[in-house]
Order: structure tokens, then sequence, then C-alpha cells
């Protein structure tokens, strides 16, 4: 049977700069195994939810943010854990949720990982990413808590 | 360390829990244990009320049916350590419950794409992402 060890994953993770998403995206560098492949991915729109008013603006914040993220999060510069593991990064012009969807199917992934927030007033934004993901996700989703 | 955490695997026979064990059985390293849990008795529903409502008596009967033609089918994959629970219950909150209790690594289940009845449909899935302590994976 093949072992997580041997064979490398390639998994796309929504990251936005929060908690939640960096959580998920130390998940993934852990899963992706040796030969692995990470794809760090945000949207260029904004989620809408299912009752809002769609919104086309560009959030620049999401560009700037997934710009950093490589170098920017911590555990990335520990090579104990960062072991092989590639990680690339891409923004969409396409809500978050598309831009995963999009990405994965493009890249053929394993597996498309977000994390979840919890609590706060992003709850509802968050939730239709996950939402969307459920519905219509061309493979596995790994839900982060 | 991480190996000896099991991996949760939302499991009834049907053709969507069936995808959730054979990602389940991929993913698990080798001496890695997989629990597979059948809930029984309660439909997720859009209306809390009726996830409350019991299942018909000979639900039981029918779905260790399933389980258990499935299993001969499976059999090849299954030399896993694998332990299969029968409990009732509401089904995510029962799965995230034994994954505390049992420290999971993370729980797997099935997702059925509903087209037309998709926004109106809670499902199992949606209901563990909210509530579950450990990684959650939804397999399509």
């Amino acid at each position: 049977m093949e072992s997580r060890e041997i064979s490398g994953r390639r998994l796309v993770v929504g990251y936005d700069a929060s908690p939640g998403s960096e959580r998920a995206l130390g998940w993934a560098v852990q899963h992706a195994g040796a030969k692995g492949q990470v794809v760090v991915v945000n949207g260029a729109k904004r989620q809408t939810g299912r009752l809002a008013l769609p919104k086309a603006r560009t959030n620049e914040s999401a560009r700037a943010a997934l710009a950093e993220a490589v170098v920017d999060v911590p555990f990335l510069e520990r090579d104990d854990l960062f072991r092989g593991v590639a990680c690339d990064s891409q923004v969409r012009d396409a809500s978050p949720a598309d831009a995963l969807m999009q990405a994965a199917g493009e890249l053929d992934a394993h597996a498309i990982v977000v994390g979840t927030r919890h609590h706060g007033r992003l709850r509802a934004a968050t939730g239709s990413v996950c939402a969307d993901l459920l519905q219509h996700g061309p493979c596995p989703i790994v839900i982060i808590p | 360390m991480r190996r000896q955490q099991p991996i949760i695997v939302g499991y009834d026979g049907s053709d969507e829990s069936r995808g959730a064990l054979l990602w389940a059985l991929r993913e698990a390293a080798p001496d890695q244990p997989l629990k597979l849990v059948a809930v029984l008795g309660h439909e997720p529903s859009p209306l809390p009320v009726l996830s409350h409502v019991p299942g018909p008596p000979d639900e039981v009967d029918r779905v260790a049916r399933r389980i258990a033609e499935r299993w001969n089918e499976d059999g090849q994959a299954l030399d896993h350590v694998i332990d299969l629970e029968f409990t009732r219950g509401h089904p995510a909150e029962t799965l995230a419950q034994i994954a505390r209790d049992e420290r999971a690594e993370m729980i797997v289940v099935g997702h059925r794409h509903h087209r037309t009845l998709a926004p109106l449909r809670a499902s199992v899935a949606s209901d563990l992402t909210r509530i579950a302590g450990c990684p959650v994976v939804v397999v399509p």
C-alpha cells in the first residue's frame, strides 16, 4: 500500500494570512510528504454570501497578503518542518472559493486544504467558502479547525 | 506519535461513504488504525428539530446488511486495523465526539453533490466542519 511518507502530494491551500489559514498551511506542509508540493492560493475578488449581491471589487489586501505568505509564515523557515516540500503561490482573479477550485482542477490536486474561523464577523463569509467547496469542489476538501 | 492516532471514517456502506473509506485507506500510515463509524437513526435536516427524529426500526438491519455486502467487495483493501462501531445519534455530533474520545488525527466523510436540493439540505459534512476539533476531510 502506498505510504504517505513515500508519495508526494500536491495540496492546494486557501491562504489569507488569518490564523485559520496558517493552520491549514501548516497541516498541508506536514502532509504533503517528501517531494510533495503545496500551492498557496487566494482569490482577488471578494467571497460573496449566498444572499449577498455580487461584488466584483478587487481585494488588494488579498494580493498583498499572498505575496508575503510564503516568506512570512514562521515555520516555513524551519527546514525540519518544511523538508523537501515545494511551495508556490497564486492569486487568481476570482472569489477565494472559485480560485481554489480552479487551481485544484488545473493542478490535479490531491486535496484542497482550508482553515475555519469559529468566531468573528467574517464567519459568514468564510462559511460560504466552505459551503461552495463542499458543493462544487473537484477533489477532497480538508477543513482544519 | 501521530501514527497511533486513529482516522475516523463515517461509513454506512453507501457509495459516498465508500469513497471516504478508500481515501482514508490510501492516506493512512501502515500501522495507523481506522475506525469506521455508522451513525444510525438521524438524517441531518435543515430544521434542527427534525434531526432528532429516530429513523425507522429496521434501519440497523438495512445498514448492517449493506455494510456486510460491501465488506466482501472491499475485502482486499481492508487489511488495515479496522474497528467498526454502530451507534445512534446526530451524525456530525456523534462523529465529532468519537473523534475527541479517540484523539483522532482526522475524520473522513463522503459528500454527495445534490444539484437541485443542495442549498436546502444540511449535510453531515457541513455540520462537522463547524463542530469538529480535528481536521475533517470531505471526499466528493
